[in-house]
């Protein structure tokens, strides 16, 4: 104790505060049983979360995009078209469609065999 | 109540957190041991009520363990944040009571107490105490419950108060001003009084 009134009111208030800090409140063990029980609950439901969201993500995959088009019958169809786009293109497809516009009778004779072949094929195949 | 091996007690807090959010649950059982007695002594001292004070503890943990797998992202110590969360329950549930509830007047002491023991002595003071706490507004009782009960330094109450340190030396001396104010008149009832009659 000292006799400066400021000092002497500090160490007053400390003996109250070295007073009510001996006043622990009891920690009951429920309450330690809850919080852990709360982190193993939280531990669990983040695992199902993982899950889902992968589930999610693959819903917008490129496979998932795919099939949604027609799969691989559809790719195998437009492959065809462009392919025969390409070779009318090679082979004179411009006459085909003036002598169509015409009114002239259009042949695809100049297509080769080895195509149709291929047509038919891709076609049996699906 | 919960061992830690010494190992666990080597760990800082951020370094068990992150092997509780990678699923290590001995991990939360010492983060636990560590963290709740603090957290449940602020809450009780704050909010003067143990089911209360039980509520934002368990409350405040379980926000813990939500943040866990994200808290790389958070830049802050685990025990000031989590004093941050508990500190802002409390707030909000006093704010709830209403300032009424918390302005409980000392009840009358007889005069000229005879002698007494030392624990009922300690006693008085602790409760005198607790009473001239609930009556400071939210921050000092705040500021004060974590300067001269948690140890905590100015710099950390700063940060749990979202406040300057100069703010918080602010209300820590606008804090003992009233707490001594309050007080005075008990000393000679509180066995503090050298020299009496």
């Amino acid at each position: 104790m000292t006799d400066d009134p400021k000092n002497r009111e500090d160490d007053d208030l400390e003996a109250f505060f070295a007073a009510a800090r001996a006043d622990t409140p009891p920690l009951d063990i429920r309450l330690v049983n809850a919080v852990l029980a709360d982190a193993a609950e939280q531990t669990a439901l983040r695992i199902p979360r993982t899950d889902t969201s992968r589930t999610r993500e693959s819903r917008f995959s490129v496979r998932t995009v795919f099939a949604a088009f027609g799969g691989w019958p559809t790719a195998a169809a437009l492959t065809l078209c462009g392919m025969i786009g390409f070779i009318a293109g090679i082979s004179g497809g411009g006459d085909i469609a003036q002598s169509y516009y015409w009114g002239e009778t259009a042949s695809v004779d100049s297509a080769p065999d080895a195509l149709l072949d291929f047509i038919d094929t891709s076609l049996a195949e699906g | 109540m919960i061992e830690a091996d010494a190992h666990t007690r080597s760990r800082s807090d951020t370094d068990l957190l992150e092997s509780y959010a990678a699923g290590d649950q001995s991990a939360a059982r010492a983060l636990t041991a560590r963290l709740v007695p603090g957290i449940h002594a602020l809450a009780w001292r704050m909010l003067n009520d143990h089911a209360e004070a039980e509520d934002v503890t368990q409350e405040a943990m379980l926000r813990l363990w939500r943040i866990a797998p994200n808290w790389s992202d958070r830049g802050a110590q685990v025990s000031t944040w989590l004093y941050r969360v508990a500190t802002n329950l409390c707030i909000d549930r006093l704010r709830k009571r209403g300032r009424n509830v918390a302005t409980e007047e000392v009840p009358e002491l007889p005069d000229g107490v005879p002698e007494v023991v030392a624990k009922m002595e300690a006693d008085e003071r602790a409760r005198a105490l607790k009473d001239a706490l609930t009556d400071l507004p939210e921050r000092q009782r705040t500021a004060i419950i974590l300067r001269h009960f948690e140890d905590r330094t100015n710099p950390e109450i700063a940060e749990i108060l979202d406040a300057s340190v100069e703010a918080v030396e602010s209300l820590l001396s606008r804090a003992r001003r009233t707490l001594a104010s309050r007080l005075a008149p008990l000393r000679p009832v509180s066995g503090l009084v050298e020299g009496a009659d």
